[in-house]
């Protein structure tokens, strides 16, 4: 190694002994350890929340209000030759895109997701702007794709570093590729892993993409390879409970869903402030209706939340998991659950303050939240 | 862990912790900071090492993770970047130091594990938790900075 270089990170040394940072290390552990007794999980609602987080930086005041500027938060991101810009992402670090094609480039939208369950959403364009449409590999390629193969996402595993390949199939909802109005390529996937996805590297590879038109034949489309390779990191939920109220006006309309007392509504913490990317709901209700539903990949379902001025905060990219049932004590007693993951619909971050959310409107059907 | 384990790994390895915490941080104060918060994860952690390397990366790994914490928190972002305690006596403007110090975290952090730890780029990713493409990329970025920020000054390779 060059001389200098090795003098200059010999020269970084700490300006304490070992044994001061001993005493300082233990006072730090014990001190940690009093603190876990006394933490308490039911942490009071703050104001302001931001309907999506960008790498996990706070919202910057208590009550903050309106758009966010997203260009301070970009300082420890890199692309391979693009610049993220104005574009969404959450809770992720380390984010390299490489393409095999300096034509072609991808806007991350988004990644938001708890512990075990990502979402992400980007798009495929061309640097020069025209649609890519207009150069799949296939001319008579249809404008309608249904199918799209061979993209895998993979998840390091962080005991072994095995990569757990998650290759979803068509219509297994983990992934969805769609043709845009401007003519990019839109794709939307799912990751659900078994383990906390906490900072463990995931990295997300094209190749190999084609069609399939209504008669079955399938095209080569998109010649060119990608890897985005990125670092998630949930942040951590703050305990926050507001119950679905059953009214006579709504408990039959919809014959999916049916609210009981248990709602809760989780926002997520971030340094300090309250960002509101994930809800979960969690419904009981006993009667007759036995059949179960399953509410997975609801992405046509409308969602808004309803803050207690009648302002409709509307969802814009979601995912849901499913409903179970049970029995107890001779009652069918079915509970639903879903986690919501969302964005609002301008794509832009509001901050709002969650303690106004007063009701949740899911197809049309209004649940108020006490 | 004993305390005379974590002492003996303190011996070790804190010098290299603080230096990657230094590498990421750019600031003595923070970077003992987070030397400190890593010994006392390795201390209260309950898992089980094979081998004292397994320690160092393990250690250097969880120093990376609170680095990227603390640059990421919203409270850093606010203070001034500039370090101001570096014990030196004076910064040549475009010298190896001035240089390094203003590549990014990422850039620095790498040329730091590589050509002074000796780690290899597959080491580097693990302990990065990135795949050993970004690691050649950013290793090579960060070759080309420097070199630009060299060339550019008044300090001659």
């Amino acid at each position: 190694m060059n001389k200098e270089y090795k003098d200059y990170f010999n020269s970084i040394v700490p300006a304490t002994g070992d044994s001061e940072f001993l005493d300082r290390v233990l006072r730090k552990a014990e001190a940690m350890e009093n603190n876990k007794k006394r933490i308490n999980f039911k942490k009071p609602l703050i104001a302001a929340c931001a309907a999506v987080v960008a790498l996990g930086v706070g919202v910057s005041a208590a009550a903050a209000t309106g758009l966010i500027d997203f260009d301070k938060f970009f300082n420890n991101i890199f692309t391979a030759d693009n610049e993220m810009g104005s574009t969404l992402v959450a809770n992720v670090d380390d984010i390299y895109i490489e393409i095999s094609d300096n034509d072609y480039d991808l806007n991350l939208n988004a990644i938001i997701g708890d512990g075990k369950n990502m979402f992400g959403s980007f798009e495929i364009v061309r640097k020069d702007g025209t649609p890519v449409t207009d150069h799949l590999m296939n001319s008579v390629a249809p404008t309608g794709m249904r199918a799209v193969e061979e993209w895998c996402g993979l998840l390091a595993n962080n005991s072994s570093d095995k990569l757990n390949k998650v290759r979803p199939t068509l219509d297994s909802g983990k992934i969805h590729y769609s043709i845009n109005d401007a003519g990019n390529i839109d794709v939307h996937f799912e990751v659900e892993a078994v383990y906390e996805l906490n900072e463990i590297p995931v990295v997300v590879t094209f190749q190999n993409l084609y069609c399939i038109d209504e008669n079955g034949s399938t095209y080569p489309v998109f010649p060119v390879d990608a890897w985005i390779d990125f670092t998630y990191t949930p942040t951590p939920n703050a305990q926050v409970t507001k119950n679905v109220v059953i009214t006579e006006n709504n408990k039959n309309k919809l014959n999916l869903l049916k609210a009981s007392d248990g709602g809760t509504l989780h926002p997520e913490l971030i340094d300090g402030s309250i960002g509101c990317m994930s809800a979960i709901f969690n419904v009981q209700y006993t009667d007759a209706f036995a059949a179960k539903r399953t509410l997975s990949h609801r992405e046509d379902c409308d969602i808004k939340l309803i803050k207690s001025d009648g302002t409709e905060i509307a969802i814009n990219f979601k995912q849901m998991t499913a409903m179970s049932s049970k029995e107890t004590n001779g009652t069918i007693v079915n509970d639903m659950t879903f986690k919501l993951f969302f964005m609002t619909e301008d794509n832009v971050r509001t901050a709002f303050d969650i303690t106004e959310i007063s009701a949740i409107s899911i197809d049309g059907i209004v649940f108020d939240l006490v | 862990m004993s305390e005379q384990e974590l002492n003996e790994y303190i011996t070790l390895y804190r010098t290299t912790v603080f230096k990657v915490a230094f590498n990421y941080l750019k600031n003595y104060e923070d970077a003992e900071d987070i030397s400190q918060d890593a010994f006392v994860k390795l201390y209260t952690c309950e898992k089980q090492f094979a081998d004292s390397e397994n320690v160092k990366a393990w250690l250097i790994r969880v120093t990376i993770n609170l680095c990227k914490n603390l640059l990421r928190s919203s409270w850093h972002k606010a203070r001034s970047e500039l370090p101001q305690d570096i014990p030196f006596n004076a910064i040549e403007e475009n010298g190896i130091h001035d240089c390094i110090q203003r590549l990014s975290p990422d850039y620095s952090a790498m040329i730091y594990l590589f050509y002074y730890e000796g780690y290899s780029i597959k080491d580097i990713a693990k302990l990065c938790g990135i795949s050993s493409v970004a690691v050649r990329t950013r290793l090579s970025r960060g070759r080309a900075k420097l070199k630009e920020m060299l060339e550019g000054g008044k300090h001659n390779e």
